[in-house]
């Protein structure tokens, strides 16, 4: 019995050993490219090359056979690439691409979310291959598609290291997307003449409505509500990382010492004493909070779950508010949240952009990626919308965000989302005002202990006051105090020299 | 050839082929992430870069322990992981499932005993995430199971996610609630291995059941409670970060009193990624657990040898 056991065991371990072997051998393919496709999207490597891509999340049941079905067509379009995705969960996405690249390990296409870990933190550790020639060569499609200005949103010191996803007019933003039929039940506008209003409205409605779950629910992080301070004088500005203030005269002072911060914790200390922020908010779970957002429970819409909402709340209406109509639509700190770029860990960084160029050269090729193989996984039903084929359980075998590689005039919408998402998602307002710091990245390497310190005491003295939760004659002196400790002082001159330098150079070119 | 390998290692693997069967996916694992990893501690003393690699990135002293240890932060954090960590200890590595394994080990109903083991062990199976949902669920201000009691009491409901102060010994009675059962299985099994004679022989000569325990298990049991607890310090200087960015998340008002090392390097270093800068702290860590470590042996082993671990 002994002994079975024992070769049960030891034929265990050897076909898990050699499973997990197995798994990471990257895949190699003997495809030829037809000279006359080829030339069809310009230039092309003499081999085929690898394209393994790195992107978060899980593994979608059929993405094996939609990799094969690009393979297919990468082939018949003469373009001579190999490509494959390479899934990291979620939860271990920073430190699992952080061993990837630190141990070599060989990937060309790389996803960055500029608001988890900016491309400009994956720079300054030689972990991104820039594209300049790549684009030269490879890239003829992607500089038609992509504007010159959002190139240069995204590139650091001269040098283009991602692609830009440029799918979401993030402007709109400036609204704040109102629950109308809450504001027509109690007889309040839709157009409140200031903040001050619009607080009262929502403390009219959470004292009717009575529902627990019905607040204002900011986002935990480190980014500002613009929407919020629009009236203010000074509006259009950044707050970065919630250090750094700069105009748009490109100012730069500490964003913590001035009133436009009081006044940003000035307001969401009166919602939160009304009720209208939840007492719980630094502690309320984010899951918890992206479903009652889906449950039309927010007094701040996320237009994109609208389609959800009505799911929920059929006679659900939302009405945009823009506070200071007056003033143009502003940016914020974001033109481009996503993007993708090469890792520098790979022999090939070239891989991507050609990747990316034949991608985006044909709605065919877009849609392959994006809604995976047509009338498998969803249908065309027309005027850029279309219908994902679900199982018996509800489920798509194939899903790849838009956010992770769309293109606004690629992409396709659900066809049951609402009509109101559509100038969001195929449009960009012209007329919106970019930030000029847009496009500065921060080298944090000369002061890195004092803006590493400075990063955790924000949470630790700034969030309380920043969210309503402690009141500023209860905090502030001693958060500002606090930080100065951290070396606040230090990192904003550092930041105010780079940044004077950098704006001067801009303004001359 | 026969007489020699019986002799060496060779020959103890020849004799018990399936133990050391057993123990190689450890051995495995042990060598993959404990020894082939060693050679990283050098990125501690460098700026790292991607590029580069281990040895060609360049050398900058300790530069990167200077964020931690001039952080103004350094001696709460420090602080508070020692403080948290003690209580841990203490209260859920010792006390609590020392009585816990002596009490079920006096139940004479064996399915009581087995109902009371499972019911301790079944918390060890919830992760934290989990956990953390049902924390909520006790203690949120407004919904909360604990704020609901205390109005249905005529009490005034208190805000637990404003008030720091409670929360260490909110904390202690969470991880008691989770790791009792899993220490209270090392105690039981400990215990089981106690000579029942001399139990006996003490209650022939008029022991009582107290005396018995005071007089024969709790001596005999010291050397497994030291050995614990001396693995234990080892990671005292290592925060539960599962267990408390669950909980606390990145609400600031409670980290005056839970904030430990490990949830303020991730806050530090969650944006810039830095491995250099956390490879300075982990190794800060590990030297601090390997001197507590060896100096706690050496006062265990002046006490009691058979009690120290080496």
């Amino acid at each position: 019995m002994k002994k079975y056991f024992g070769i049960f065991y030891l034929s265990l371990i050897l076909s898990l050993m050699a499973s997990g072997c197995a798994g990471s051998e990257p895949g190699a393919s003997s495809q030829t490219g037809s000279p006359a496709q080829a030339e069809s999207q310009g230039s092309q490597p003499a081999e085929i090359l690898p394209c393994r891509y790195v992107v978060p999340g899980t593994e979608p049941e059929d993405s094996p056979a939609v990799d094969a079905a690009i393979n297919e067509k990468l082939k018949a379009d003469g373009v001579n690439l190999n490509f494959s995705r390479i899934y990291v969960p979620w939860d271990v996405w920073e430190q699992k691409v952080n061993i990837m690249l630190s141990t070599g390990e060989e990937f060309e296409l790389l996803h960055i979310m500029e608001d988890f870990v900016p491309s400009s933190s994956y720079v300054a550790k030689g972990a991104l291959a820039p594209l300049n020639d790549a684009l030269d060569q490879y890239g003829a499609k992607l500089k038609e598609l992509i504007p010159e200005d959002i190139w240069e949103c995204t590139s650091i010191g001269g040098d283009i290291y991602s692609i830009p996803v440029y799918y979401r007019d993030f402007s709109k933003h400036s609204y704040i997307e109102l629950p109308k039929h809450l504001f027509d039940k109690y007889g309040l506008s839709i157009n409140p003449a200031n903040m001050d209003e619009l607080i009262e409205s929502y403390e009219t409605i959470i004292k009717g409505e009575k529902d627990p779950e019905l607040r204002y629910w900011p986002k935990v992080n480190t980014t500002t509500d613009y929407k919020l301070l629009r009236e203010l004088e000074s509006s259009p500005f950044v707050a970065l990382e919630n250090m750094f203030f700069v105009d748009q005269q490109g100012t730069v002072k500490a964003w913590l010492e001035t009133p436009e911060f009081i006044k940003d914790c000035e307001i969401h200390r009166t919602m939160y004493e009304k009720g209208i922020i939840h007492p719980d908010i630094l502690t309320y779970p984010h899951e918890k909070v992206s479903q009652l957002n889906e449950q039309g429970k927010s007094f701040d819409t996320d237009l994109f779950a609208l389609e959800q909402i009505r799911r929920v709340q059929p006679g659900f209406e939302m009405a945009s508010y823009l506070p200071a109509p007056e003033k143009p639509r502003f940016f914020g700190e974001w033109v481009i949240m996503n993007a993708n770029a090469a890792s520098s860990t790979s022999p090939h960084p070239e891989s991507g952009v050609i990747f990316f160029n034949w991608l985006y050269s044909a709605q065919e090729n877009y849609d392959l990626l994006n809604y995976g193989l047509r009338d498998i996984h969803w249908i065309d039903s027309g005027n850029r919308r279309f219908e994902a084929i679900l199982d018996d359980a509800g489920l798509s075998k194939y899903s790849f965000g838009d956010w992770e590689m769309g293109h606004k005039d690629l992409v396709r919408i659900s066809v049951s989302a609402p009509k109101e998402l559509e100038p969001v998602v195929f449009e960009m307002n012209p007329d919106a005002v970019i930030s000029v710091a847009v496009g500065f990245k921060f080298n944090s390497e000369p002061v890195s202990s004092e803006y590493a310190a400075c990063l955790a005491e924000i949470q630790s003295s700034i969030y309380p006051l920043k969210y309503g939760v402690v009141s500023l004659d209860e905090g502030y002196d001693r958060a500002v105090a606090a930080m100065k400790a951290a070396g606040y002082d230090k990192v904003v001159a550092e930041y105010k020299a780079q940044f004077d330098a950098w704006y001067a150079l801009k303004s001359k070119s | 050839m026969r007489k020699i390998l019986k002799r060496g290692f060779l020959g103890d693997i020849a004799r018990n082929p399936l133990s050391y069967l057993l123990i190689l996916p450890a051995m495995l694992y042990t060598f993959a992430f404990g020894y082939m990893t060693l050679p990283y501690i050098i990125i501690a003393f460098q700026r790292y870069d991607y590029r580069k690699g281990l040895f060609g990135s360049e050398f900058i002293g300790v530069k990167n322990f200077e964020f931690f240890f001039r952080s103004p932060k350094f001696l709460q954090i420090s602080a508070n992981t020692l403080y948290l960590n003690f209580l841990f200890i203490i209260a859920s590595g010792i006390v609590i499932p020392l009585l816990a394994a002596i009490a079920l080990n006096e139940v004479k109903g064996k399915l009581f005993a087995k109902a009371a083991q499972s019911a301790f062990l079944f918390p060890t199976f919830i992760s934290w995430v989990i956990a953390s949902y049902i924390v909520y669920a006790l203690f949120a201000t407004d919904l909360g199971v604990v704020n609901q009691l205390m109005k249905a009491l005529g009490l005034n409901p208190l805000n637990f996610y404003s008030n720091a102060a409670p929360w260490p010994y909110l904390l202690v009675l969470l991880r008691i609630w989770k790791n009792t059962g899993m220490q209270t299985v090392v105690y039981l099994a400990a215990i089981t291995g106690i000579d029942p004679e001399l139990s006996e022989a003490a209650i022939i000569d008029g022991a009582g059941r107290l005396q018995v325990v005071r007089r024969i298990i709790m001596p005999l049991l010291f050397p497994t409670v030291s050995i614990l607890t001396l693995l234990s310090i080892g990671k005292i200087f290592y925060g539960d970060f599962g267990m408390i960015y669950s909980i606390v998340k990145d609400n600031g008002v409670l980290l005056p009193t839970t904030d430990v090392i490990d949830t303020y390097v991730f806050r530090a270093l969650r944006k810039t990624g830095d491995p250099s800068q956390a490879m300075a702290v982990g190794l800060y860590q590990s030297f601090m657990g390997f001197a507590l470590v060896f100096l706690s042996n050496w006062i265990v082993r002046r006490r009691d040898p058979s009690a120290a671990l080496f």
